[in-house]
């Protein structure tokens, strides 16, 4: 029913899906041209090579096309829903709140990029690394996103829950574009260096570097068991913090 | 006098929105800080070649330039004033459209230039960040002014890109265009003297680096003085340009300019 009536709001702002798609792809560039740019110096980062660095990036372009078109529309409208009272009516419905706010709305244009990029990361990994992926590892690699998604989801909604506090800092969603392109890089750029704060967005540097070393044949260690941990803590916490929120939201007039 | 009461005016009002403000900074700190972890940790695993001290105090002082010499106006000139029709007040006032939205951004850029000066110190502190500045006072005194003119150029720039809402309905497409464009031309991604050689030669044929990248080096003390003019100079003929294009093309697109209904 949501893909249906989002896909009717397609077939009516036509104008509006193209400019999303074409912001999309660019951003999608963008992080691809900021890779290139790193690699240009750089031309392996603790044990991960320049072209794998780069299958990372359009594997991250798979994985955050498919977040922002399920759900980063939706956190966007957060602080407009709560300042104006318009969770009222989500919450009077009788589906889960949290499930309507952070589902309502579906960009499209960005499974356009995910798409892209899969391909693009299915013909790099195929003729520049020469690696044969079989149906199970692409299985495996869809399995370990869905958990992945999981996480970032979880992240996204424990920040954007501050709203109900303060809507105006709507602010805060735009922080969180730039907190999950962390996920392009692997682990070690948290862990190797010397400025030890930076150990909190761990969890991030899990998203993509997991579920591609499964189509990059590295063995997965106990990144996997991680972000689980990571993802069920997240995932849990998150909940239990909406619930909490939800106890201080005064509508409208609050 | 009058001049001075309407910048105390704007100062209170952005100091409501202090909050959000700040949050605008941290999302200016975090990739700085992001770019900076890649290269301290990459130069742990290669050989680079390059002055980790320089790196690191180029990305720190890029929270600063990024938050104070960056305008972002361009989004409230296209949707507030042009394509909502807000632009109608300012036509009635004394003062020319381009003043008084300078005076207004500049509120901005000093709140969050004092939010960058605290990060830097408490950053550099805390991660036992060794900085790098100019220590000559007449070098200090021409990046300061090279500062300045980064600033008004950003700033004329951006301008521009809002009133091409006088013949544009949708702009948000060429503004998310102009900020990757920004980001990697302006030294925003890498410092110049990393970008692929090709890549450089481009971006100094251009404006952009000249809005942060060359006041920041200077600062740190990379320039001779005779670089340091020829920046200053550069940075004064794109000005000009800037500044005569914005008002040719805002003399044109005012005709077009409908109040409401844009």
């Amino acid at each position: 029913m949501l893909l249906k009536l989002n896909f009717s709001r397609l077939l009516a702002y036509r104008s509006n899906f193209f400019y999303s798609l074409l912001v999309s792809l660019l951003w999608g560039g963008f992080s691809v041209i900021t890779i290139l740019t790193l690699t240009h110096r750089v031309k392996s980062f603790f044990g991960w090579t320049q072209y794998e660095l780069i299958a990372l990036t359009l594997g991250y372009n798979f994985f955050i096309g498919i977040f922002h078109g399920l759900f980063s529309r939706n956190f966007d409208e957060f602080s407009y829903h709560v300042d104006y009272g318009l969770l009222d009516s989500l919450l009077l419905k009788p589906l889960d709140a949290q499930f309507l706010i952070s589902l309502q709305y579906i960009g499209y244009a960005n499974f356009i990029r995910s798409g892209i990029a899969g391909v693009a990361t299915y013909v790099f990994l195929t003729n520049y690394l020469n690696l044969t992926l079989t149906f199970g590892q692409i299985l495996f690699f869809l399995t370990i996103i869905f958990v992945a998604l999981i996480m970032i989801y979880s992240l996204w909604l424990a920040v954007s829950t501050l709203m109900i506090w303060s809507p105006r800092l709507s602010n805060l969603v735009d922080m969180m574009y730039s907190v999950s392109s962390l996920g392009r890089f692997p682990k070690e750029l948290v862990l190797e260096t010397p400025y030890t704060f930076f150990l909190v967005f761990f969890p991030l540097t899990l998203i993509i570097s997991v579920p591609m070393k499964v189509l990059l044949h590295r063995p997965l260690g106990w990144d996997l068991a991680l972000l689980i941990f990571f993802t069920t803590g997240l995932f849990l916490f998150s909940r239990w913090f909406w619930r909490f929120a939800l106890k201080s939201y005064t509508s409208a007039s609050g | 006098m009058r001049l001075f009461r309407i910048f105390l005016l704007h100062f209170q009002s952005i100091a409501q929105h202090r909050t959000r403000s700040l949050v605008w900074f941290l999302l200016s700190l975090f990739n700085p800080f992001m770019l900076l972890l890649f290269w301290t940790a990459s130069a742990k695993d290669n050989q680079l070649g390059i002055d980790l001290t320089v790196i690191s105090t180029y990305y720190l002082l890029l929270v600063l330039g990024g938050s104070t010499l960056m305008a972002h106006q361009e989004e409230d000139v296209a949707v507030m004033d042009i394509q909502k029709g807000a632009l109608v007040k300012y036509l009635l006032r004394p003062i020319p459209y381009y003043f008084m939205r300078f005076s207004e951004e500049m509120h901005y850029r000093i709140l969050q230039g004092g939010y960058g000066i605290v990060a830097i110190i408490i950053l550099s502190n805390i991660f036992q960040i060794s900085l790098k500045f100019v220590s000559d006072p007449l070098f200090l005194v021409l990046a300061l002014v090279s500062c300045v003119l980064a600033y008004l150029l950003s700033f004329t720039y951006k301008m521009l890109l809002g009133i091409l809402a006088f013949w544009l309905i949708e702009t948000r497409a060429i503004f998310e265009f102009a900020e990757v464009v920004t980001l990697i031309l302006c030294g925003f991604l890498v410092p110049l003297d990393l970008l692929p050689s090709w890549l450089k030669l481009v971006a100094q044929l251009t404006p952009f680096p000249y809005m942060i990248y060359y006041p920041l080096s200077a600062l740190i003390g990379q320039f001779s003085l005779y670089g340091l003019a020829s920046i200053l100079a550069i940075q004064a003929c794109w000005l000009g340009v800037f500044f005569l294009t914005y008002k040719l093309v805002f003399g044109a697109g005012i005709k077009r300019f409908t109040a409401v209904g844009q």
